[in-house]
Formats: structure tokens, C-alpha cells, sequence
């Protein structure tokens, strides 16, 4: 597509705010909105005209519990990010209740797909995204020394950009990388010597935005969008 | 003391005003919820996302500018876009419940509550008057998609219409909403 034909961005920026340009093409869009100011524009003038669509609905009072949930998440705000994350927040109890289920039914395609895993996994780790909704579910099979990650929330990376995977360290040390994701959604990485020990004593996994073909350092350089602890199945 | 506009609380906000953003949530989370919940259908979810949308409210109220139109366009593009993400990854997942087929029978209400249509200001009225200009096939459909999250083939699904035929309904609807809200 000719993204630089003005009537076309119009055009997808009308069913981007109007909610019908879905899938892949949202995603592109997104994209393509962070890249070019213009694009932003047209979207924003879009959300100008049509958004008060939403005065036709009868406001709905929602129950007084959601407010003491966003109190409770404004007050650990000032709490510094931590990486490992020893209590998940109750507020998304449900949403790991619900991933926990989605978590079940990949098992079970998994068993089916690769017999070769009798093991169930050593640990299941849900990485969380910046608003704290789980993005990815990693599963660890140590004996097996594979890795698979099954993203639940999770747009493809930037086009000129590689997510990869690390385990981040009890002990504060620098982070072992443990493979790039392949940009199908479902990457499988298998673990060699190191990567195998770092993965008995690590404390937690994260996903960072590197360069095409992972970090040129070997340590994270880019944002890391999504992290969570490494917690025994 | 005048009663201050949302604008201005949710500029306080950008300011870690917490009583702001109080005055905030008591004015704006009934539509936003309602919006949430038109989309989401489920309520459990809908709460979920509520919660998601105003703890992002509050950590980017400094990045509202009037060109995202009044607070309440930019609140309900964050509830939008989060509910249209959310509903897609149900429907991959695990799909919408039976709700989907009962909330077919409740009808949109055509005049919203006074106190709304106030924060909303002349957006609303003249929307509704551009709106009305649609054809019925245009207007519904675009009425279907932005109030209920509905792809094109859900829309064709719900008005019984070929899935051209309701892609070329949206595309001139909104065509011509653009060039009637322009004049």
C-alpha cells in the first residue's frame, strides 16, 4: 500500500477510530501513527468527528469496587517497577484466572503437537506489558532445555525491530539472553549449557525491543516492554 | 465556585491532582463504562478494562492537547481502542458469551442522558445532525461497528448484507459525515 497518499491514511484513519480496521493492518497502522505526524492528525481529527457517537449510549454507573481498584493501582504507583513481582495485584486475579484457562487449553495442544514433552513445564511465567495485563505465557521445559512462548496480548514487534527473550538473575548480574522470538506469535527457543543454568537460578524473564537479530552488546539496550517473575509450575 | 469543566479537572490531573481525578471518575466513568460494556458485553471484563482505562488516564493526562478534542474524545478513544484490542483477543481466545445475541435487542438510546449531552457540548448535536443525513444502511452500520466494536463482517452479519456491500456502506457514511461536519 501507498501510505503516502494522503486520501488513503485518511481513509484508514477512519476505520482505525471507527474500530474496523482490525488485525494486521491496525497493528500497521499503530505503526505507522507513532512514525508520522500526519498520520496522527488524520486519526485525531477522526476521534474529533465521530467519537461523540459514544453520547448515544445510556451511561452506565459502574460498581463502586473498580474505583477502590484504581486507587489501590494509583497508590503502588509510587512504588518503583520491580522487575520480579512477588504479589501479583488482585485486580488481575480474573485476567490470570482467564490465562491460566487459555494456558491450559495451549497445554494441551502442546502435548498433542510434541509428545515428546511428558515433562510438564518446570515453570510458567506470565510477562506482564506496562499496564500490567499479561501479555505473554512463557513456559520453561528444563528437561526438554526448551523455551516456548505463547503471546496473548502481544502486537508483532516493530517492523525494524526483534523482541528477545532474557532471564534476569537472582543475583542482580546481567542478563542472559535466551534467543530472539521468531515474529510468528508462538517462538520456541531451545537452551543451550548456559542459557539452561541461568534458567534454574534466574528470577525472572523479560522481553526487550533490540535491533534486527537481537543486541549488539548482549546485554538489553532497548525498552523492555514486558517482564514477570520466573515462578515454578 | 463555577462547576469546573472536565478539561480543566483533567488538566489538575496531569497535575497528580488525586481529588481531580475523583471529580474526574465521578463525572466521566459512567458513559466510559457504558461504552467499555456496549463493546465488551461482559461485565467482569468491562470492569477489568474500566480499571485499565483510568489508571492510563491518569498516567497521560499531561500528553492531552486540544487537538484530541474535548476530554471526553480523548477518554473515550483510550476506552475504545483498549476495548476493540480486548474484544478481539476474546474472540481469538474463547469468543463472547450469549450476552452478544440479548444486547441485539436492546435498542441504543437516541437521546442521551442531559447532563452527558452537556459534557459532550455541540460535538453530539452536530454529529446527530450529520448522521441523520446518512442513509439508514450507513448510518447503522457505522453505528454498529463504533458502538459495538463490530468488524465489517460482523456488521454484514447483524444488517444481513453482503460484506461489500456494508464496507462501501461505512466508507461513503463516513465520507459524507466528514465532508457534512466540515461545513
Amino acid at each position: 500500500m501507498n501510505y503516502s497518499d494522503p486520501q488513503l491514511i485518511d481513509r484508514l484513519a477512519a476505520e482505525y477510530v471507527l474500530g474496523t480496521l482490525q488485525g494486521l493492518p491496525r497493528r500497521r497502522f499503530e505503526r505507522l501513527m507513532r512514525a508520522d505526524l500526519t498520520v496522527r492528525q488524520s486519526t485525531y481529527a477522526w476521534e474529533r468527528r465521530i467519537n461523540s457517537l459514544a453520547a448515544r449510549v445510556e451511561p452506565v454507573t459502574p460498581p463502586a469496587s473498580v474505583w477502590r481498584d484504581i486507587e489501590q493501582a494509583l497508590d503502588s504507583e509510587h512504588n518503583p517497577r520491580a522487575v520480579t513481582r512477588t504479589r501479583v495485584p488482585s485486580t488481575i486475579n480474573r485476567w490470570l484466572v482467564a490465562a491460566v484457562a487459555v494456558l491450559a487449553v495451549a497445554l494441551s495442544v502442546l502435548y498433542f503437537d510434541t509428545p515428546v514433552d511428558d515433562a510438564p513445564p518446570a515453570y510458567t511465567s506470565i510477562l506482564q506489558d506496562d499496564d500490567k495485563q499479561p501479555a505473554w505465557i512463557v513456559d520453561s521445559y528444563q528437561q526438554a532445555r526448551r523455551v516456548q512462548l505463547r503471546a496473548l496480548n502481544a502486537p508483532p514487534p516493530p517492523t525494524d525491530r526483534d523482541y528477545q527473550l532474557w532471564i534476569v538473575p537472582a543475583d542482580g548480574s546481567v542478563p542472559v539472553s535466551l534467543g530472539i522470538l521468531n515474529r510468528d506469535i508462538n517462538a520456541q527457543l531451545t537452551l543451550n549449557d548456559a542459557q539452561y543454568r541461568a534458567l534454574a537460578t534466574g528470577a525472572a524473564l523479560a522481553i526487550s525491543i533490540e535491533p534486527v537479530g537481537g543486541s549488539p552488546t548482549g546485554a538489553p539496550t532497548g525498552p523492555i516492554p514486558y517482564s514477570g517473575a520466573l515462578s515454578g509450575a | 465556585m463555577n462547576t469546573p469543566t472536565l478539561e480543566q479537572l483533567l488538566q489538575a490531573v496531569a497535575g497528580k491532582d488525586r481529588n481531580a481525578f475523583d471529580a474526574l471518575y465521578e463525572r466521566s466513568s459512567g458513559i466510559v463504562f457504558a461504552v467499555l460494556l456496549k463493546i465488551l458485553v461482559r461485565r467482569d471484563i468491562a470492569e477489568d478494562a474500566l480499571q485499565d482505562v483510568y489508571v492510563k488516564i491518569w498516567r497521560q493526562a499531561a500528553s492531552y492537547r486540544e487537538t484530541r478534542g474535548k476530554a471526553l474524545t480523548w477518554m473515550t478513544s483510550i476506552a475504545r481502542y483498549r476495548a476493540l484490542d480486548v474484544r478481539r483477543t476474546l474472540l481469538r481466545e474463547s469468543g463472547l458469551p450469549d450476552a452478544e445475541a440479548n444486547q441485539l435487542e436492546q435498542p441504543d438510546a437516541t437521546d442521551s442522558d442531559p447532563a452527558m449531552a452537556a459534557e459532550w457540548g455541540d460535538d453530539a448535536q452536530r454529529l446527530r445532525l450529520c448522521m441523520d443525513e446518512l442513509s439508514r444502511d450507513q448510518s447503522g452500520s457505522i453505528q454498529l461497528a463504533f458502538l459495538r466494536g463490530y468488524s465489517h463482517s460482523e456488521v454484514a452479519d447483524a444488517v444481513g448484507a453482503p460484506i461489500g456491500t456494508v464496507k462501501s456502506w461505512i466508507r461513503r457514511g463516513l465520507g459524507a459525515l466528514k465532508r457534512c461536519l466540515g461545513r
